[in-house]
């Protein structure tokens, strides 16, 4: 009897979440192209972006199923090699931070090099290798601020080694963010820009570090933290919200992020065009405007973000996949060696 | 449930019902352990020791163990101590308000730890609100407390554990026959006295029991220890582990962080051997059922109102102060501005409608914590059952589910997930069915899990029903099936409510397992809380966390008030 | 030492009222029994005197020491400090002590030296006869010999008073006579004063120096063993202590040489010793009262024969005066459906 009350109280429950949110069901008549198949994604862009993207693309591909899994980066790597250690893996599709990754599976093979016909107007340095993967946003590594901790904008990545920012300059951890390690080498690439000694500085300096841009951006915001190494799309969206925080691009140079989006070879032989249409399609207009709407931006020629600059006007530290390749290990371990201890 | 003993039943149930449940417990947690364990022992796809022969060379390993072991030992006690304390106050006293507390108290225990370390760097983190007081009143220029320190961890830790130790002790504590006490009071002892000479011995099963149980539970813990260890990266064994799993660039770095994670089953071993070893002597866990707890010491007014105020600070700190930062921050409209009437909104709790699917994790999360407290008291009450009434009669493997029954509570819940899908990824030898990517491996996992929760909870349960109860069925003519059935579970349910609750609380927020098992249709709260974090949304995070600990909280004080009337049967002893 | 002295003492309980304005005195070394059916208030006044429960109102003394004065200043005084030895119903023996520890517990409290320790508890386990057990745990013995642990650390301390809780009604008929014996054993050697509290009417006459007879919280009588069998106060107390013939009865007026004629049930008129009161009563016969005559007493046919040893109880059919309970020696053997011819020897006029 008292059982009953526990489950009516769960059914209720229940009940006032699902009347909470009612999904929107899409009117799928589109172009109506002879594509079809089934697809899971592996990715760790935000899931509301990818869900929605899926969707636009359904409107247009009615019959094209993909299924998502979406999970930090160093997660998704783990749940991928647990899989392929068992033989294979679920990801047709992979989208994350870890280009160093998705290079090691192409060289085993694994990836499936497609050069996408709406890439053909886009910098070709965006698609990497022979094809194996391509940027279909773009994120950068800049510096943020909260505007009211900090009484002029630092300019270029030297000024937060300064004893401004003694104790409150941070980083995520390049031994958990796959993103920070990618900076972390184009840093070293260009040492006449930041280099080892940038490193040197900030770590003299009371560096602090966390494990995932998500918590950088909230501690800059409270004000926690003055200032940060972290994405642009997250602080230009927290800006947006009203919080106090600004992003610079350096002036030496901002670090490109790599997250192209791949297709393995495992996908069944039925739904190969289907994947390779879902990699167009992301290079569209209107993919690349809804990527815009979300901060990111664009690989392609729509309008970018408010207030962002295009991609050709920032400057960058150019990203290098052989330089990336041959010296990764290598930087890992000097890090390591020399900063990357843990402590306590 | 002898299994020998029915060959003139026609259906011997109770072996039928052991043997599913074993076949289940091989299926859902031997298997994915044993491939757990294979699969730690393999390195360039063969068999070796490297993995275990590199935790022992590599310095950060060695350094992130004496870390943890720094944390963990402390604050084990730390909590304990704390835990006993308020339990004693709550039960044996007569502090103003002892009902509220004992429901208030627990309420940490519901409040999942990343949640809960968030809102500590809220209040003590360099701009937390404590420390701006503090800086304020003192007229300092820096923040005086550091929370990203193994001070800060330790702290968190026991403010936040504590409640497990209240939970599991306050039962025991009542049940003791309060004349054990007054013999203590009459032959000249103070209350406080009697407290320490008797109560305490009396209840030292239970009290090592949750201190083992807290033992795991910090040194497996995630949460507490990524938030406050980043920033100055202090690695503890988890953190560690989630960097080996980071290392995609490392070769086998999955099979060396399941190796270290086998390490830390070699501690839950080594606990529950201590454990076992204390208890040999003290055959008197058997806590008689005869007498309830009859009028509690009654303290003279000082002292009363004097606990009363230690009880209201140890509320406000431990649960107060997280909560109502968490609650603040979800009423923000604006991240980063302080706040104010004007910078205060509900849209970040209206916002969550928005969130796809958001209705579907909420679900998901409801059934599957609500699935795994049912599957996790039925297994973990026919195993302990098992293990207490028929060790004697050595039955096969009941020592080996024990031990497996404990073993995965030890363990990260991502090595756990991982051991899911080295096991799960592939259909089912023989039965070729695949649960890889549905609701079941989700279910499975979170069983897995927290089986040990239920198991700690319902064995203890068990050794406090005197026998004769059982034999009295037997002679009026009743089955084994028929006895348990209309002994044992009645006798037990608020024991059972209690475990479902125990194990609800972790479910329903569970992300470790969940962002590496969920797939569409399958997303869970955690997950979503998961990617909030990610993603940087604190306001998001703050409004779910709420949500959450509301949900929980009302799902505890609702089954409390339930099993309260039931828990009349330990009561017929009565004066 | 040893003198109880119980004033007034109430004690409520939310809508109910356990103890009901109860005085009573346990003279130096006397042994007094509380009875009464379960509820009757009897386990509150010993949890009162020890210290557990806090009375309402009222006044209780040891040898002029105030334990509790609802009127007076000062505080209840703690269990701890009163000074009073216990026997609980459930031993209460700790198990995580052996019985040395057990009995010890005391003496440590009063951080009496080990040599003092060791000698007391060697002759309090000497008394209680468990000279040797001092390693035993509680679960390693039976209830008999967990009673006489409970006993040695109530006794070890020399205490003003030893209460006893329904101490020996978990033991069996034997046991718990033989427990009986030592216990008057003990109090002859020690010389304590002792309340005992039981149900059991048997073992409370055969003990005590005066018994207490409670009912509904209120203290319906408080004499000696021989006065509350003989002299009973009421009704309630006549049945409640040994078996007892009632009878409804009426004055009829007539008084003789210290007598009165009183009517039973039947028109039947006998002679019972004078007593004043109302007019209309009862009249107590206890089965020692009737004895059998060989002429002129009525008859009644026997309905059942319990045989003790040492005397016979018949059950007699007395028409409307209900079963008659009737004791003879064991010489007088009547049979089933037999007619017995009586005549009542002793008899009480009881007013209610």
């Amino acid at each position: 009897m008292k059982t009953k009350k526990i489950i009516s109280l769960f059914l209720s429950t229940l009940l006032v979440l699902s009347l909470a949110g009612c999904g929107n069901t899409s009117a799928g008549a589109a172009k109506g192209e002879a594509v079809s198949g089934s697809l899971v994604l592996y990715t760790s862009e935000p899931e509301e972006l990818v869900s929605e993207l899926i969707a636009a693309f359904n409107r247009e591909y009615p019959d094209v199923a993909i299924e998502l899994f979406r999970s930090g980066t160093g997660k998704v790597t783990a749940k991928m090699d647990a899989e392929l250690a068992t033989g294979s893996t679920m990801a047709n599709l992979i989208w994350f931070a870890d280009i160093g990754y998705m290079k090691n599976l192409d060289e085993q093979g694994m990836l499936v090099h497609y050069k996408a016909p709406n890439a053909a107007g886009i910098d070709p340095s965006y698609v990497y290798g022979d094809g194996f993967g391509t940027e279909v946003r773009l994120i950068y590594n800049v510096i943020a601020y909260n505007t009211a901790e900090v009484s002029a904008a630092p300019a270029d990545w030297q000024d937060v080694t300064k004893e401004e920012y003694r104790g409150s300059f941070a980083i995520a951890d390049p031994n958990y963010s796959g993103g920070s390690f990618t900076a972390l080498v184009t840093h070293v690439q260009y040492p006449d820009a930041v280099g080892w000694k940038w490193y040197e500085d900030i770590m003299a300096n009371e560096c602090r570090f966390e494990q995932s841009n998500g918590a950088l951006m909230t501690k800059v915001s409270s004000g926690e933290y003055k200032a940060a190494e972290i994405v642009d799309f997250q602080i230009r969206a927290a800006k947006a919200e009203g919080s106090p925080v600004d992003l610079v691009y350096p002036a030496s140079g901002a670090v490109l992020v790599p997250t192209p989006l791949c297709i393995m070879n495992n996908v069944p032989e039925d739904s190969l065009e289907a994947a390779k249409a879902f990699v167009n399609w992301c290079l569209s207009d209107t993919a690349q405007e809804m990527l815009a709407a979300q901060q990111y931006i664009p690989v392609g020629n729509v309008a970018g973000p408010e207030g962002a600059p295009k991609a050709s006007e920032i400057r960058v530290l150019p990203f290098d996949l052989d330089y990336f390749t041959r010296e990764s290990a290598g930087i890992r371990e000097t890090y390591t060696e020399r900063f990357g201890g843990t402590e306590g | 449930m002898n299994v020998k003993k029915n060959k003139n039943a026609g259906i011997p149930v109770p072996a039928i019902v052991w043997w599913v449940t074993v076949a289940f417990l091989l299926a859902a947690v031997v298997y994915p352990m044993t491939v757990l364990i294979a699969n730690s022992f393999r390195a360039q796809g063969t068999a070796s020791f490297d993995n275990y022969r590199r935790l022992f060379s590599d310095p950060s390993i060695r350094k992130s163990l004496l870390n943890s072991l720094r944390v963990v030992v402390p604050s084990t006690v730390l909590s304990t101590a704390l835990g006993v304390f308020c339990a004693w106050a709550v039960v044996r006293t007569n502090v103003p308000g002892r009902k509220l507390f004992s429901r208030i108290l627990a309420i940490p225990y519901f409040i999942p730890p990343f949640i809960g370390a968030i809102s500590w760097t809220f209040l003590l983190g360099p701009k937390g609100i404590l420390n701006r007081v503090l800086m304020d009143i003192f007229r300092l220029s820096e923040a005086p407390i550091d929370i990203y320190t193994i001070g800060g961890m330790i702290f968190v830790m026991s403010v936040y554990r504590f409640a497990v130790p209240f939970i599991v002790v306050m039962p025991t504590m009542k049940r003791i026959s309060a004349s054990m006490e007054e013999a203590a009071r009459i032959s000249g002892a103070t209350p406080l006295r009697a407290m320490l000479d008797i109560t305490l011995p009396l209840l030292l099963p239970s009290i090592l029991g949750s201190m083992l149980l807290v033992f795991l539970f910090i040194l497996s813990d995630f949460g507490v220890s990524a938030v406050l260890g980043a920033p100055n990266r202090i690695r503890l064994v988890t953190t560690e582990i989630f960097y080996l799993i980071n290392r995609p660039d490392l070769p086998d770095h999955l099979q060396i962080a399941s190796a270290y994670a086998m390490l830390l089953t070699v501690f839950a071993l080594g606990g529950l051997y201590v454990y076992r070893r204390i208890l040999k002597g003290s055959r008197y866990a058997v806590v008689r059922g005869e007498s309830g707890g009859l009028a509690p010491a009654s303290l003279p007014g000082a002292a009363k109102w004097g606990l009363f105020a230690a009880l209201c600070v140890i509320f406000l700190v431990t649960t107060m102060a997280p909560v109502a930062a968490a609650c603040v921050t979800a009423l923000t409209k604006t991240w980063g501005i302080p706040f104010s009437a004007e910078n205060a909104t509900l849209a970040n709790f209206t916002g969550l409608a928005a969130i796809r699917n958001i209705s579907r994790a909420f679900r998901n999360s409801l059934l599957l914590a609500f699935l795994s407290a049912l599957i996790i008291t039925a297994v973990t009450l026919i195993v302990s059952y098992m293990a207490v009434r028929k060790k004697a009669r050595g039955v096969a493997g009941v020592r080996i589910m024990e031990i497996m029954v404990t073993l995965p509570y030890a363990l990260p819940g991502t090595i756990i997930a991982l051991g899911m899908i080295l096991a799960f990824a592939r259909p089912l030898p023989y039965i070729g069915i695949s649960i890889y990517g549905t609701f079941s491996i989700l279910l499975i996992a979170y069983v897995a899990r927290f089986l040990n929760l239920g198991y700690n909870n319902i064995t203890g349960a068990i050794s406090q029903i005197d026998t004769s109860l059982e034999e009295a069925a037997r002679m009026a003519g009743a089955g084994e099936v028929r006895t348990f059935r209309d002994i044992v579970i009645p006798l037990l349910l608020p024991s059972l409510g209690g475990t479902m609750l125990l194990v609800i609380a972790p479910t329903i927020s569970e992300i470790s397992l969940s962002s590496l098992l969920w797939s569409v249709r399958n997303e869970t709260i955690g997950t979503v809380i998961y990617s909030a974090m990610e993603e940087g949304r604190i306001l998001r995070e703050a409004a779910l966390a709420v949500l959450l600990i509301l949900l929980v909280v009302i799902v505890n004080f609702a089954a409390h008030s339930i099993t309260e009337r039931k828990d009349r049967y330990g009561k017929t002893g009565d004066r | 030492m040893g003198k109880l002295v119980i004033d007034d003492l109430t004690k409520v309980f939310g809508p109910v009222t356990a103890v009901k304005q109860v005085s009573l005195t346990v003279g130096d070394g006397e042994l007094v029994s509380v009875v009464g059916p379960s509820g009757c208030g009897k386990t509150t006044l010993l949890r009162m005197i020890a210290g557990f429960a806090e009375p309402t109102s009222g006044r209780i003394m040891i040898d002029g020491d105030v334990l509790f004065d609802s009127a007076g200043m000062t505080p209840p005084l703690p269990p701890e400090k009163r000074d009073i030895g216990m026997v609980f119903q459930s031993y209460a023996v700790w198990p995580h002590m052996n019985v040395f520890r057990n009995v010890a517990y005391p003496l440590r409290i009063r951080r009496l030296d080990r040599k003092a320790i060791a000698d007391k508890v060697g002759a309090a386990l000497r008394l209680v006869h468990l000279t040797g057990f001092e390693k035993r745990m509680a679960y390693e013995m039976s209830g008999g010999q967990q009673q006489r642990v409970a006993l040695a650390r109530a006794l070890v301390m020399e205490p003003r008073l030893l209460l006893l809780d329904e101490p020996f009604s978990n033991l069996d008929a034997k046991l718990s006579a033989e427990m009986c014996g030592e216990l008057l054993e003990i109090r002859k050697k020690t010389g304590i004063t002792i309340v005992h509290v039981t149900h059991d009417q048997a073992e409370a006459m055969s003990v005590s120096d005066r018994v207490a007879v409670m009912r509904d919280g209120v203290l319906l009588q408080y004499d000696t063993p021989r006065n509350v069998y003989g002299v009973p106060a009421n009704t309630f107390t006549a049945s409640f202590i040994g078996e007892a013939n009632i009878f409804p009865a009426e004055r009829t007026g007539r008084e003789a040489d210290g007598k009165m004629e009183v009517c039973l049930p039947g028109g039947r008129k006998i002679f019972v010793p004078f007593r004043e009161g109302k007019k209309e009563g009862f009249v107590l016969v206890r089965p020692g009262g009737f004895v059998p005559v060989s002429d002129g007493g009525e008859a009644f046919p026997v309905k059942e024969i319990r045989f003790f040893g040492d005397s016979v109880r018949y059950e007699l059919d007395g028409g409307e005066l209900g079963t008659l309970h009737m004791s003879a020696p064991p010489d007088a053997p009547y049979k089933e459906g037999e007619s017995v011819p009586l005549r009542i020897r002793d008899a009480l006029w009881l007013d209610s």
